[in-house]
This record gives C-alpha cells, structure tokens and sequence, in this order.
C-alpha cells in the first residue's frame, strides 16, 4: 500500500484509478461513522458511498493534510445533510431525543440475524446510545473516542471552537457511559 | 463512567460485503470517468504570466528602466534643484506608468477579452495582474529616483511624493479610462497617442512654477486624494464591466 | 454525466429581447444550433459561457449555478466565439502555449496537448509561423485547437465553420464527431450542412426563443407531408420560385426540379417527398440556408 500522499500526488497527476485504492483502505472507517452518526446500518452504506464519490469530485482542489480526517469531515457534513432532511421528512420517528431513544431500543433494531457475534450486540446498543446524544456531541465523541482525533483536530474539522469541541466530549463521554452502564441502564427502563 | 464504551474494536462489526462491493464497484466506476483538472496556485499564475510576455514588453520596460537610471545619474551629477529635479522625475513617471500599463491594456485588443473572459484565468483576474505587474514597475523607478536624487532634495519625502505621483495617478487613471474604453483605431497608434496626450497633461505644474509654492500643498494633497479616488473607481467600473460583460463582447 | 440546465434564461439589451425566456436540458452528445443571423444564439451561447449574464433565469452545471463554480466551471469549458480574437504577432504553437496556461493545463501536459491539437487541425507544419501570415480557414482552426486544449466537457463553438472551405469542413465535422463522447458540445450554425449528420439533436432558434427541438428524424417528422417536389420548364420555375419556398433547384436537362415547402400541394403534379433538415430550415426560418448552390440559381 503507498502513503497517502503519494496515493494523492498520483491522483493529481491524472492516474485516476489510484482513487480506488483510497476507497479500499477508507472505506469501513467511513462506513462506521456514518453508521453511528446517523444511527442507521443501511443507508450508511449510501453515505460512504457518497462520500467518496464527492471526494472524487473534489479531488483536483485537494491540498495533501490528512487524507482520512478529511474523508472523515465529508463524511460529516453528508450525515449532517441526511439528518436534516430525515428529520424533514419525518419529523420525530427517526430523529430519537433522550427523551424518545427509550422507545427505540425496546423496538427498532434488533441485531441482525447473520450478525449474532458479541461486537455486533454491541455495537448495536452502542450506536442507541449514540444516538441519543445530540449531534455535536455524537460527532465530536466518535471523532474523539473512537478514531483517536485530538480536540484541536476536532475543532478543525467540525469547525467549532477547542473549548466547545473540550466540553462536547467531556459531556458526551459522561452521557454515553451512563447510558451504556448496565445497572444505571435497568434503571432507566 | 466511561468505562462501559467499548473500546479498541469493539465497535467494529463486520459489514455487509456484498453492500461494501456494489458500493465500491459505484465509486470505480467514478474514479474512471473522473477527469483529473489543475488549479495552480496564484504563484504559478504570475509565472505564467511573465513566461508568455512578449519580448517587446521586456524590452521596453528594460528601457524604461534604465532611462529611468541614466536620468536619475544625471540629476545627481548635475546636482540640480529640488524643483528641478521633482518635475523632471515627475513627467518621467507619468510616461514610464503609461508605457507598463501598455501591456495591461494589450488584453482588450484584438478581439480577445471575450475568450479570455472564458479562460481559467479570466479576464478579471489577467488584468488585475498585468496591474500588479505595472504598479510593481512604477514602484521600482520611484524608489530609484528616491534614493538616487535625495540628497539634492530639501523638500522632505512626503512632499516630494506628492509632487511626483499626483500628476502620475491622474495620466494613469485617465489612460487606463480611454484604453479600454476607446478601441476603434488600432491598438500601436492608439497607446503611443493616448500615452503622449496623458503624458502632456501631466507636463502642466512644470510649465507654471508657482504650482510648486508651499501654500499651494493643500491643493496638491486635494489632488493627491482625489486622484486616488477616481483611480480606484475606475479600476472597480472596470472590473464591473468585464463581469457584466455587455462591453467586453464587440457585436 | 455532465448536465447543463438552462432555467428560463431571458437577455434583455438596451431596447430588445436577446434571449427570450429560454429552457432547455442539455446532456452528453452534439447540439445543432440552427438559426438566422440575429437569432439570438450567439447571446445565447455566451451566457452559457459566462461572458454575459442573463437579464434573468439561471444557468446550472450539475444542480450548481455557474456563476458560483466559477473557475472550477471554466476550466471544463472551451468555447469558441464567433469573432475569435488571437494575438498576431504570436506564433500558432506560442498562442496555444499561452491559452494553455490560462487555461490552467499543468505545463507538462500544456506542450504534448498543443501538438496533439496542431496535429488534430492540421497546423503541425506552420505552428512556428506568426498567426497575422495565416489564412482566415487556418485562423479558424486554430480557434478550434484553442477551445480543445483544456480536454472541455462543455465545448461550445460559435459558427466554427465560418470561412473553412469543403475540404476543412469535413475534416471539422469528423474531428467533432470523434469528439462527442463524454462531452456536450453546442455547436451554432446557420449552415444545415454543418449538422445534419452530426448532431444528436437539433436546436431550432428564432427571435430569441427555441422554436424546435428533437433528432434529425423529430425535427424533420413535424413537416412530412409540407415537401414537394416538382418538374417544371424553365420559365414556370422561375415564376414558381417567385411565389414558393422553394428550398432546392436542380437543373435535369431542360427542365428544373424544383423542392418546395407548402403546406398545401402547390401544383398539379407535384409529389410529396422526404423531408430534410434544409426543408425544416426553409419552412421556419423562411429563408435557405447557405448550403443551397448558388451557382444553380444563378444559371436560371
């Protein structure tokens, strides 16, 4: 596998079918955000998808940082459109508030029958309660938590300031591991 | 607290492979029709720019440039007075800024702003550089009278500022008015006219001494501000036309 | 693929309409663009340029207003305007070089393309020499190499063929065709000629506004039965021409067969015959087009 930069610089330089390769090595990352961003496990696909075919179209514009932060903040503006236009479309079903998300695990998803594994468990209770954070919260916590960016990278990429992007994480993490408790879990149902 | 968030990969699961395929077989199929197109950065663009100037562009501009020197050399040796040599540097500098705005102006001629109105580059932005360009080479002939005449100056640098650009800002701004506005005749004539009407104007305070006289300042720096003015409205009138566009097309 | 949108585009000058409420969808392939001097088509085709900007209405590339792409628009445009300024004392290889870099080719690319497009029309033997030597066919296709440098995928040509001779149209009309793919090409013409076999679809425009559109076959579909085709002694042919849309005159021995558009059958005699682009021309802009010899009606 080439560097990054090197991938880019080729791309740059016209040989296009380099652009695959960074779809091959991204493509689960950003699968995985959009999945918990938006909390839903299929049209995540669509949204990864979508990410770099825009990434495609933006290519030629691209000045070589950081190939997968970058993908990452594409990612995040599309899971910002999906949700907005979700919540559009159908006001309350699909947009959970803390107050909702209850509901929502009791009912919508169940893990999926091929997918029995432990991970898979959780990472389904894990994406509930995602999902009943609010969105800049999500964002900056799987950002933070979960791929490993620091709260100054953060800030760039949500372009938020180091102090709400701190306080983000810091409440959200607080949030997320309440509900993820298992005895504070029991008391909320 | 945060201690039941999984961590590592637990959050990983496995995908659906056969979505993660079509998925990737979309995004080749993008990755084959993409059409790879370069932007250069602003540097590259000056580059560009300078590599495709005609030679009698260099060459005059050298010319005019080492007039400038010889000029200066002279004022110096003859240790003329402040008077003297402000005006004679004055008219100087009106002609050489008419002559580096030349090449600015080039980008009217010949029926050509309308394709390159459609260029990467566009016509705006060509002639905000062929501009920059000039300014630069005013720039330089100013700082070489400055520092080559100063010492027979007594009047100060701010005023002799004064003195040398007013005329120069007003021939400027009404050679780049009638430049681009007048594109009948044809495009050697018309400069070298335009470039000894405006040049011939600026003669005006040499010819009636009494301009120079220190209460007379106000006025100068009245003119000084106003010239700047004008220069500025029309460097903007311009570039509103070129975006409208009605006036860079011929029929 | 690229899409162009042209949203009830309308230009106003000072005391006329240009362009007159104009909607079209433009997509891969070749656009025909009929219409007499002062149609509107060359307004037209500026706006979708960018040079001008519409009264009204709004031109998108892919859902985005073309104006907000900006350069990232015009890097994917050639255009050829139909009064193709160059810079005489330049050398052909030279000005490409030039427009190139304007263009924003990437230098390493810039030399082999402006070969590859001497070579395309033809000018490889004199790119040294300074454009004011060239001929007015040779300054046209020259005007052609320029608009191809950048690889367009919108390329639009003003009346490309003006002043090329027979032999250079067809090397034009099959550099064009070669041309088609991926692309959406919008070339202007008064010259049915020029289009007929070429163009996916044809643009029929008049007093600003777009009178027709459709294949060679759509276009032509909506006049059958409005083409005659008579044999008429010399005399009577002149008188006819006198009171007919006659698009075509052929001498055959010592009678002429005229080509007639009429609504209705115009004499005893007459047979209905295929209709052509020519025919639609002449039925809606009421004048022939270039393309009809001259020479013949001269002879009469």
């Amino acid at each position: 596998m080439l560097e990054d930069k090197e991938l880019i610089r080729r791309i740059q330089n016209g040989q296009t079918e380099y652009l695959n390769q960074i779809a091959e090595k991204y493509y689960n990352d950003i699968y995985y955000f959009c999945r918990y961003q938006t909390g839903s496990r299929e049209d995540a696909y669509d949204l990864a998808q979508e990410t770099f075919l825009r990434f495609i179209r933006y290519v030629d514009h691209y000045r070589y940082r950081n190939l997968k932060g970058y993908l990452l903040t594409i990612a995040m503006n599309l899971c910002r459109e999906y949700m907005r236009a979700a919540a559009k479309t159908h006001s309350q079903e699909k947009i959970p508030d803390s107050a909702a998300w209850h509901g929502i695990l009791t009912s919508s998803e169940t893990p999926h029958a091929d997918s029995r594994t432990r991970t898979s468990e959780n990472a389904v209770l894990l994406a509930e309660a995602l999902l009943a954070l609010p969105q800049t919260q999500r964002e900056a916590v799987l950002l933070h938590h979960f791929y490993g960016y620091k709260n100054r990278e953060i800030a760039r990429m949500t372009g938020a300031s180091y102090d709400a992007v701190k306080s983000r994480i810091r409440q959200g993490l607080q949030k997320l591991g309440k509900l993820l408790d298992p005895d504070d879990f029991r008391e909320h149902l | 607290m945060t201690s039941h968030i999984p961590k590592d990969d637990e959050w990983r699961f496995p995908l659906d492979e056969r979505r993660k395929v079509q998925s990737l077989a979309v995004i080749r199929r993008e990755a084959f029709k993409k059409r790879i197109r370069h932007y250069p950065v602003f540097p590259e663009h000056i580059w560009n720019q300078l590599r495709f100037r005609p030679l009698d562009q260099w060459l005059t501009q050298g010319g005019v440039l080492m007039a400038a020197m010889l000029l200066a050399l002279w004022l110096r040796r003859e240790n003329t007075g402040s008077l003297k040599t402000v005006s004679a540097c004055s008219v100087f500098l009106v002609f050489a800024g008419n002559i580096c705005l030349n090449h600015a102006a080039r980008l009217f001629s010949w029926h050509m702003a309308e394709l390159e109105q459609t260029l990467y580059l566009n016509l705006k932005q060509l002639i905000c550089i062929r501009m920059l360009e000039a300014g630069i080479a005013d720039l330089i002939i100013l700082a070489l009278f400055l520092g080559i005449t100063g010492h027979n100056n007594t009047m100060g640098i701010g005023v002799t500022l004064l003195y040398m650009l007013v005329p120069f800002l007003w021939s400027d701004t009404l050679y780049l008015h009638m430049l681009v506005h007048i594109r009948s005749t044809s495009y050697g004539f018309r400069s070298f006219a335009l470039g000894l009407l405006c040049g011939i104007l600026a003669l005006f305070p040499v010819l009636w001494t009494p301009a120079y006289e220190p209460e007379n300042l106000i006025i100068w720096q009245i003119l000084a501000f106003a010239g700047l003015s004008v220069l500025i409205a029309e460097i903007y009138s311009i570039l509103t036309k070129i975006e409208r566009g009605d006036h860079i097309c011929l029929n | 693929m690229p899409e162009l949108t042209l949203d009830r585009i309308t230009k106003h000058f000072k005391n006329k309409i240009a362009v007159d409420n104009v909607s079209l969808c433009l997509k891969e392939g070749i656009y025909g663009f009929l219409g007499a001097n002062g149609a509107g088509k060359t307004t037209l085709l500026r706006m979708i340029c960018g040079v001008l900007k519409p009264t009204a209405g709004e031109i998108r590339y892919d859902g985005a207003e073309i104006g907000r792409l900006d350069g990232d628009y015009r890097c994917m445009l050639g255009y050829l305007p139909q009064d193709f300024g160059y810079y005489p004392d330049f050398s052909a290889r030279r000005y490409l070089e030039y427009l190139a870099a304007c263009k924003a080719v990437p230098r390493e690319l810039a030399r082999d393309k402006v070969q590859e497009m001497l070579r395309l029309t033809g000018l490889e033997a004199d790119q040294r020499a300074k454009i004011k030597t060239f001929s007015g066919g040779m300054i046209r296709r020259l005007g052609i190499a320029q608009a191809l440098l950048n690889d367009p995928e919108i390329l639009i040509l003003d009346e490309p063929t003006s002043g090329l001779d027979p032999k250079e149209r067809i090397r034009f009309r099959n550099i064009i065709s070669s041309l088609s793919k991926g692309r959406i090409i919008i070339l202007s013409t008064h010259i049915v000629s020029d289009v007929e076999f070429i163009a996916d679809k044809i643009l029929l425009m008049k007093q600003g506004r777009i009178e027709g559109q459709g294949t060679v076959g759509e276009i032509t579909g909506d006049i059958e039965g409005r083409v005659w085709e008579y044999l008429a002694d010399q005399e009577e042919a002149l008188r006819m021409n006198d009171i007919f849309a006659v698009s075509n005159l052929k001498n055959e021995g010592e009678k002429v067969r005229l080509r007639i558009v009429s609504d209705v059958c115009p004499r005893e005699g007459a047979v209905p015959a295929q209709p052509g682009l020519e025919d639609v021309y002449l039925y809606h802009f009421e004048e022939v087009s270039e393309h009809v010899d001259n020479l013949e009606r001269r002879t009469l």
